[in-house]
């Protein structure tokens, strides 16, 4: 346990030290004026360093490690506003491609994962209004020369990915399969967010799907996907933990240098209780993660899972989207510019919180998992 | 005799949890109030005779020598019980402020006393105008011959009128530079001439604390804790690991076991309005649970807690105000109904807890205070 912890902090000092040594902030705002929401050279630098296949089998190259780990190396990257999809691919897709049940596709995706030669994104859902994978319209079904998938997919992330793992419904299940970008019958379009990431609608006509590809059968790609939700649930949340102990960190530096009435904003005692608030709130969040980290690295139990996960995403949705509208306030006008660096925190927040269930999705899957009749007792 | 800190963590739990069960009266359970020395009396005097009313205290002093970590767990299988808080100033603060800077004849005179419960003990700390400000007190000590004259006045005394004995700070010198300087602990009987304790009515109906009046009160100068002018430092020496309790997610767990219970009956789980507000508050306590436990693993490592710990406070003081302050709005017209009320098959008091609520975040160091120490010692911000 000692171990563990004198580890894991070596493995946040070098998160800590690999961004500061990256231009980040002004990477972000580059790329804004170019078609790419992150740069292939930084991702490379990701691989180099291993942490892309930190979840990734040592047998595919990776480091085969907890999500403990990623979790902290998605709050180092959230903390330092890296621009690369880290929990999307490292995170996300290499969750689900791990609970499949086609072990030698899923070696070759993993060991590309990690590699950091390809990236792929999970295209699984359909309607902005429901975060559950559960149902698909896009079909899977036998054509001329063999399956076909038809249908449509939204909110893609990355949008640039090399190749696409699309949930399809058959007669006997969901089934997940690998769909090269370039693969005929697929129109790809790409729009990018308000944080500058670029995600994709996919239109499936009737694209082919050798057997090959097929990343989980019928019977078990809902349950593959529900995992790898689960667990990038649980990632973005760690994310935003990062970009939230940032802002509070802009925040209480700006309060202590900016001198009005002839003394810095934090001599006001007003100013100093808000600027606690904001810290209460980023302990909670780590709190929260702490605990859905904890499930997630030894429950294998699905709705556990789930329930962790909706709690850590519950409170790290409403309280950093809290975070980032507080910092913005205490930042004064400056912090309404679109040069002060609150703003590009605030614009990774919203878009990682709307994604995979916002705050009150959340709180309904988590209230409705609740045992009622247990807590009752203790009135 | 039995070596409790020699049995694993998980049997010392089971064996305090089947001794709770078997033998904390059920009456007692989860009280509505706090409940006065004469309604707990029989219980802590039976625990007194099974040599268990002070846990923590060292064996050579009486105690039973636990660890921090087998104290938490006493601790927190009494809440799971909801047992009855004692009149416990005498255990809690009187032995360790004499055990760490008491005399040999100190600790001989009073620390039997306490673990008998012969004597009762109240803290004297508060005053009308030093609340927050607390070192601004104005009770003077003053040496005449071998006793101190004390003249002030004392407020917020929890349970003053069950108590015979009181520790409280006094300003022996008035002229230190520093209004944190000059004050002294004293330890008073409650019986000596001078003294009027007039119990205070709260805004619930209840009288669980006292003014205290003390007017030419003479206390032997035996009576003295440790050096005089030293009472500041001592005091804020004795804020051990008890502050985490004051961020124990207790009250906010019972509150949300009642706003079940109020729930179930009113068939409110139907209500998505009610639903989200219930599930913000769930998530409230379980994130507090997660973070209590944190603190806790230092407290079981033997490590000091920093000024960080003052969030949990009021974290959990300001949860529990949210789930009284549901509670009540989720009872509709019949919220204006005081006591244990019928909602079909099922008793709820309605009100209660939102009246307990209120001192919670006042108590302790005020939720203000607990915020300016945060500003300043954890945050750094410059004033």
């Amino acid at each position: 346990m000692e171990d563990r912890q004198d580890e894991h902090r070596m493995l946040a000092d070098s998160v800590r030290d690999f961004v500061r040594a990256d231009a980040t902030l002004s990477r972000v705002r580059a790329l804004r004026e170019t078609h790419q929401s992150f740069s292939r050279e930084a991702w490379s630098r990701l691989a180099d360093v291993g942490w892309l296949g930190i979840r990734v089998p040592e047998a595919a190259g990776g480091l085969d490690l907890g999500v403990a780990e990623l979790a902290i190396v998605a709050e180092g990257l959230g903390r330092g506003r890296l621009p690369e999809p880290f929990v999307e691919v490292a995170g996300f897709a290499a969750a689900v491609i791990r609970s499949g049940d086609n072990d030698v596709l899923a070696r070759d995706l993993l060991a590309d994962i990690a590699s950091g030669r390809r990236l792929y994104a999970v295209a699984w859902q359909e309607d902005s209004q429901d975060a559950s994978p559960a149902r698909p319209l896009c079909t899977v079904q036998p054509g001329g020369a063999g399956p076909v998938l038809t249908g449509r997919k939204i909110l893609v992330t990355p949008a640039e990915a090399d190749a696409y793992i699309v949930s399809a419904a058959s007669a006997d299940g969901i089934a997940l399969y690998r769909v090269a970008a370039d693969a005929p019958g697929l129109d790809v379009s790409a729009q990018a967010l308000v944080d500058g990431s670029r995600v994709a609608e996919l239109r499936l006509h009737g694209v082919p799907v050798p057997d090959g590809d097929r990343l989980a059968s019928p019977g078990r790609g809902l349950e593959a996907l529900e995992h790898g939700v689960a667990e990038a649930q649980v990632l973005a949340s760690a994310e935003m933990l990062g970009l939230s102990e940032q802002l509070l960190a802009l925040t209480n530096d700006y309060l202590a240098t900016r001198r009005q009435f002839d003394r810095p904003l934090s001599a006001f005692q007003v100013l100093r209780h808000r600027a606690v608030n904001l810290y209460i709130q980023v302990e909670l969040m780590r709190a929260a993660l702490r605990q859905a980290v904890r499930v997630l690295d030894g429950d294998d139990d699905l709705a556990v899972r789930q329930q962790a996960a909706s709690r850590a995403k519950a409170r790290a949705g409403s309280a950093a989207m809290a975070v980032a509208r507080e910092a913005v306030q205490l930042h004064g006008a400056i912090g309404y510019t679109e040069e002060a660096d609150v703003g590009v925190h605030l614009h990774r927040i919203v878009a990682l919180s709307a994604w995979l269930g916002n705050a009150a999705w959340h709180r309904r899957r988590y209230a409705a998992l609740l045992p009622r009749e247990s807590l009752e007792a203790v009135s | 005799m039995t070596d409790w800190n020699a049995m694993s963590d998980e049997a010392f739990r089971q064996a305090v949890r089947a001794d709770l069960e078997a033998n904390y009266p059920e009456h007692l359970r989860y009280p509505s109030r706090r409940l006065r020395w004469q309604e707990v009396r029989e219980w802590y005097l039976d625990r007194a005779a099974r040599g268990w009313t002070a846990p923590g205290w060292p064996q050579a002093f009486g105690g039973v020598g636990l660890t921090p970590a087998k104290q938490l767990i006493y601790i927190e299988e009494q809440e799971r019980r909801g047992v009855a808080r004692g009149p416990d100033q005498g255990v809690v603060m009187v032995g360790p402020l004499l055990i760490r800077y008491g005399t040999e004849a100190q600790q001989q005179a009073f620390l039997p006393r306490i673990l008998s419960w012969e004597h009762i003990w109240c803290q004297g700390y508060s005053e009308p105008n030093a609340g927050s400000d607390l070192a601004s007190l104005r009770t003077r000590a003053v040496a005449d011959g071998d006793v101190y004259i004390v003249n002030g006045q004392k407020t917020w005394t929890t349970l003053a009128q069950d108590a015979t004995h009181m520790f409280l700070l006094a300003r022996t010198d008035p002229a230190a530079e520093r209004k944190q300087e000059g004050i002294s602990f004293l330890l008073v009987d409650l019986r000596t001439e001078g003294v009027h304790i007039r119990p205070i009515r709260n805004i619930a109906g209840h009288e669980e604390f006292c003014e205290v009046f003390l007017e030419d009160v003479r206390v032997p100068r035996e009576n003295l804790v440790g050096s005089p002018n030293e009472g500041w430092s001592m005091a804020k020496a004795l804020l051990g690991f008890e502050r985490l309790f004051l961020g124990s997610p207790k009250l906010a767990r019972q509150a949300l076991g009642r706003l079940h219970r109020l729930a179930a009956a009113r068939e409110l789980y139907r209500d998505p309005g009610f639903m989200d507000q219930l599930a913000r508050l769930e998530l409230d306590v379980a994130d507090l649970g997660e973070a209590y436990e944190g603190f806790a693993e230092q407290v079981r490592a033997g490590q000091p807690l920093g000024a960080d710990v003052s969030w949990l406070k009021i974290w959990a003081t300001e949860t529990f105000d949210r789930i009284a302050a549901l509670i009540v709005a989720s009872a509709g017209s019949a919220a204006a109904i005081p006591g244990p009320q019928s909602f079909g098959d099922r008793s709820v008091d309605v009100l209660n807890l939102y009246f307990d609520a209120m001192p919670a975040t006042i108590y302790g160091g005020s939720n203000e205070i607990q915020r300016n120490i945060l500003a300043k010692q954890v945050l750094r911000l410059p004033e």
